[in-house]
């Protein structure tokens, strides 16, 4: 046997070669490089085996649960036929380089047996460890086709070492997470990319179109056999592109990229940041935003007509501001209606004082140093307002019924709006109207005239329950998909405040991550993964600090390089009311301006590159600066007992270390001593 | 020697004095009003008609404890053109207290100032009454305003403490209609906000009374129990906790071990928010609330609801 076992060796190797995979079946056809394989059937057109050649993860395992597509198209009755690949023959199934394959599928058969006019053509490519599906639908249907699954794992296996498969995507700064096991469904209006992680590695998913087309879902189904329910079946993960493509139109879809890693999430992030950096154009930051400096917020008034602070009582506040050094006050229910009243109209409220009155004290407590950012909203329609009677309903998203959507609104102050009584509600404003975008660009020109030197577009990541409008008569054929509009708009915002202010400062409640092109300042508070700083190191992301002795959150801002916002009193309050927060913040904004270039101006590695241990709770993080020398902050969350802790960075310099107490650095000791609520930063000297 | 002597006298005095303040349960202030029993002691200020002191007298838990932190009610009054018109108990004058037996003490506040509505014509009337260990609050709201009184706060406890800084609270209520089920959240130490931050100005955490027609108020080893004394309620009634100023720290929740923090009183609210909407020119009884003491884990206050 044994002096058959070299020539067997060799055949079989030439086998393998020519048939590209190592179990190749006749009617597959199969792209690989040195990272991925992936087969198709030739008769179906199906995925029915993916696999991560560097790791021997097979993604896609059974080939009898692979599938090609899916597709529902809608009745004049609204209601939904289906197509499913499963009843289709490929009409082409072509190999038409070594790295690519064209697909195409014609005259669809539904489930009810219904010939459609339709053709759906695929080029499939493996590039690098690429691959991409990249789909064209003709639809010469008289039907609409709303919806389709397209590329499909039909049974989406978990990595070597069997550990649960988790779901992760991009939203409001942070990373979430979820088990795929709960079949969840992610959304290219948060996210752009889905990891499904396993904790040694990933498969990377992304819509690789960062202008908002139209709705993907990552869509994870745990299915279950029949009569089992605690026998879990196979797993699907389509991606479904809600595109609504109209009949007789012709229809490119977003590509879709599959890439295998090696890692945890930092990277499966690697990835989309490799992707982002072809197509994200920096937005413009002030000279003072560029600085360590901190926020503050206030509000004026509410819904509730409390009129807390009327305009010419602010200058007060800036006072203070000015002498805390704090650089920016976000300065809320100012307008007309208070927070979340009134809203898309930013005019003043003569409850507060008069335009001139408020103009003026804007234009004096800038004149001490402090920039005013006005918060405003231009999502919603406030019902309750004569101007919604009048005009605005005409611009509000309607769904397939003709109905309104509506955002419940916020409750403030009065024990009946806290138990949910009299609450603003709001219709949700067509962004894809370009006759509304027109007003919303006026409101905002409100903004502008009142001097301040940025505003924060609160809610600004999102429209409610809305994805798609069926509003007659706003340019353009319905349903359109809202978040369509997010970029033009934004577009047309900045181009107003440019004419007036090119250092005026756009800042937002959590935008998404292509919204950062225009909102390069995110207020999402400290969330548990600092994903934005992660990706990119010139954003600002605020965080909020209320607690009266708050050292926990002041760690936290510094660990992972947030803004500082003051919010006392939940923002209503005075920098006086908690002094002992303030005290500490300063520390953390003075060790920020000393090291700047490790904490403010350096690359944001997260925990990647060195490692910690210590004794009792606590968290790190390492900071690159441009010189290349690292740095490592470490906090103590223990509210009461010291830690010792021990850093570990491989080829590490001379180090040196800090504290927000002690910002004089000091040679390093082998461990430090943290004490109870604490934080040091160790740097290579 | 008479120095010496004087001396000697007056720590006599002051001893004496100590061991008044010490050992007499119910620490009598001038412009006090007090109900008393074998379990419970409640004092009222005279002129302001606020609680001001509430004291378990069988384990000496000092419920309420701060004078100066004592809340009488609180109402809102929304005007036709300003829905914020609150009508706070502390900036008004009880036009009576006045204590009919040796269990009950009648309040009443009328011609209410408002904050931004001048004075009203309103009367609130209370009748309280210590019987068996078991506190009633009854009240009337005489409307002859031309405005709704939206709410009622009453009654109101400004200074909420537990057994001991050591010792933690939480706040428990029924749940799915079984009071062997309870909701149970911790207090104190940490006390979380669960309204919107952007609402309050303080932590803040409300239950609601129609799910849950009691609420206990858990120490480890005792607790209060605080009830509608009628069923159906005609109204919603919420069960309020209020936590002052705030917490040391939103990533942790901690509630300030001390009586001030930078200057600021420290301090935990409770409160029965009673969601009358009491029209123009109606008068509206409130539906009567009790208060007792249990000894035991939570089991023992939701025995008493059973009972």
């Amino acid at each position: 046997m044994k002096k058959y076992f070299l020539p067997v060796t060799v055949i079989l190797a030439a086998f393998l070669h020519l048939t590209g995979r190592s179990t190749a079946f006749a009617g597959e056809v199969t792209l690989q490089d040195d990272r991925m394989l992936v087969v198709f059937d030739t008769q179906s057109g199906a995925l029915v085996r993916l696999e991560n050649k560097t790791t021997h993860w097979i993604i896609e395992r059974q080939a009898e649960q692979g599938v090609s597509f899916q597709m529902k198209l809608l009745l004049p009755d609204r209601t939904n036929i289906a197509v499913r690949g499963q009843k289709q023959s490929a009409t082409e199934v072509t190999k038409i380089s070594a790295h690519e394959i064209r697909f195409r599928w014609k005259d669809l058969s539904s489930d009810q047996g219904r010939i459609l006019p339709i053709t759906l053509t695929s080029i499939v490519t493996l590039t690098n460890g690429a691959l991409t599906f990249a789909a064209t639908i003709e639809n010469n249907s008289s039907l609409i086709i709303e919806s389709i699954d397209y590329p499909c794992l039909g049974d989406l296996n978990k990595a070597p070492g069997g550990a649960p498969l988790v779901a992760r995507h991009m939203w409001y700064g942070d990373l979430k997470s979820a088990d795929i096991s709960s079949s969840p469904v992610i959304e290219s209006k948060q996210s752009l990319f889905c990891l499904i992680q396993s904790p040694a590695e990933g498969l990377y998913v992304e819509m690789q179109d960062a202008t908002q087309p139209y709705l993907l879902r990552f869509t994870f189904n745990q299915r279950h056999r029949t009569g089992a329910v605690n026998n879990p079946g196979p797993v699907e993960f389509h991606t479904t592109h809600l595109a609504y493509i109209f009949p007789n139109s012709t229809r490119k879809l977003a590509p879709v990229v599959l890439k295998s890693y090696t890692g945890d999430w930092h990277a499966g992030v690697d990835l989309y940041k490799e992707w982002r950096a072809t197509w994200f154009k920096e937005p413009r930051l002030p000279d003072w935003a560029r600085e360590v400096h901190s926020w503050t917020m206030l509000r004026m008034n509410t819904t509730e007509d409390d009129f807390t602070i009327p305009y010419t009582n602010f200058v007060s506040y800036g006072q203070e501001y000015a002498s805390n050094g704090i650089a920016a006050v976000q300065l809320v229910g100012w307008n007309k209606g208070g927070q979340d009243g009134g809203d898309p109209i930013q005019d003043t409220d003569p409850g507060l004082g008069s335009w001139q009155e408020f103009h003026d004290a804007i234009a004096r407590v800038q004149a001490m140093g402090v920039k005013v950012i006005l918060f405003g909203k231009l999502n919603w329609a406030d019902l309750t307002t004569a101007r919604y009677t009048n005009d605005l309903y005409r611009f509000q998203c309607l769904d397939q019924n003709g109905k309104r959507y509506e955002q419940g609104g916020y409750a403030y102050v009065t024990p009946t709006q806290l138990a949910g009584i009299g609450i603003h509600r709001r219709a949700v404003m067509d962004f894809l109207d370009p006759e509304y975008r027109a007003i919303a660009v006026q409101e905002f020109q409100k903004i502008l005239a009142l001097g301040a030197e940025g505003w924060l577009w609160d809610e600004v990541c999102h429209h409610a329950t809305v994805l798609y409008s069926w509003a007659p008569d706003h340019g353009y054929t319905p349903p359109g998909y809202i978040y369509n509009g997010d970029l033009p708009l934004a577009k047309q915002l900045r181009a107003a405040a440019d004419k007036i202010n090119p250092d005026f400062i756009f800042s937002g409640e959590g935008p998404e991550d292509w919204l950062m092109q225009y909102f390069p300042v995110s207020e999402t508070g400290v969330t548990a993964i600092p994903l934005c700083q992660y990706i990119d190191r010139h954003c600002l992301m605020l965080a909020g600090v209320s607690g009266f002795d708050d050292r926990e959150q002041l760690n936290l801002i510094l660990l992972n390089r947030y803004v500082i916002q003051y919010e006392p009193y939940y923002y209503k309050g005075h920098l006086s009311d908690f002094p002992l927060t303030l005290a500490y913040g300063k520390k953390i904004d003075a060790l920020r301006r000393k090291y700047k270039a490790f904490l403010w101006d350096g690359e944001f590695r997260d925990t990647l590159g060195a490692t910690v241990s210590a004794d009792g709770s606590y968290r790190y993080s390492v900071f690159i600066a441009a010189d290349s020398k690292r740095a490592v902050v470490i906090i103590n969350q223990e509210f009461s007992k010291s830690i010792t802790a021990r850093l570990t960075l491989p080829n590490a310099n001379q180090l040196v270390v800090a504290t927000p107490e002690q910002p004089d650095a000091i040679p390093a000791p082998e461990t430090l001593q943290i004490p109870a609520r604490s934080a040091v930063i160790i740097m290579e000297k | 020697m008479n120095a010496l002597t004087n001396l000697l006298s007056n720590a006599r005095w002051l001893a004496v004095l100590y061991a008044l303040l010490i050992f007499t349960p119910a620490t009598l202030l001038a412009g006090e009003v007090t109900l008393e029993d074998n379990s419970l002691f409640v004092a009222f200020d005279s002129q302001s008609g606020a609680l001001v002191r509430l004291e378990d007298k069988t384990t000496h838990w000092v419920m309420e404890r701060r004078p100066d932190l004592g809340v009488s009610f609180r109402l809102f009054a929304p005007l036709p053109h300003r829905r914020y018109n609150p009508v706070f108990g502390g900036k008004q004058h009880a036009v009576e207290v006045r204590k009919k037996s040796a269990n009950e003490i009648h309040f009443q506040w009328n011609h209410l100032v408002s904050e931004n509505g001048g004075i009203l014509p309103m009367t609130l009337s209370a009748d309280v009454t210590l019987t068996n260990g078991i506190l009633t609050f009854k009240a009337t709201l005489e409307n002859d305003s031309m405005l709704t009184v939206e709410t009622l706060d009453y009654p109101y406890l400004g200074d909420f403490n537990a057994p001991t800084r050591e010792t933690s609270l939480a706040a428990g209520v029924m749940t799915n209609n079984l009071p062997g089920q309870l909701k149970i959240d911790q207090i104190y130490p940490h006390f979380g906000n669960e309204k919107g931050y952007w609402g309050v100005n303080y932590p803040t955490k409300t239950r609601e009374g129609q799910v849950s027609p009691f609420c206990l108020i858990c120490a480890p080893d005792e607790g209060l129990y605080t009830a509608l004394a009628i069923s159906p309620v005609p109204y919603r009634i919420q069960w309020t906790f209020e936590q002052h100023p705030g917490v040391i720290s939103s990533a942790t929740g901690l509630v300030p071990p001390t009586d001030e923090i930078s200057g600021i009183q420290v301090h935990l609210e409770f409160r029965v928010c009673h969601f009358i909407f009491a029209a123009p020119h109606s008068t509206t009884a409130l539906a009567p609330v009790v208060m007792r003491i249990y000894q035991g884990g939570w089991q023992a206050g939701a025995t008493i609801y059973k009972q």
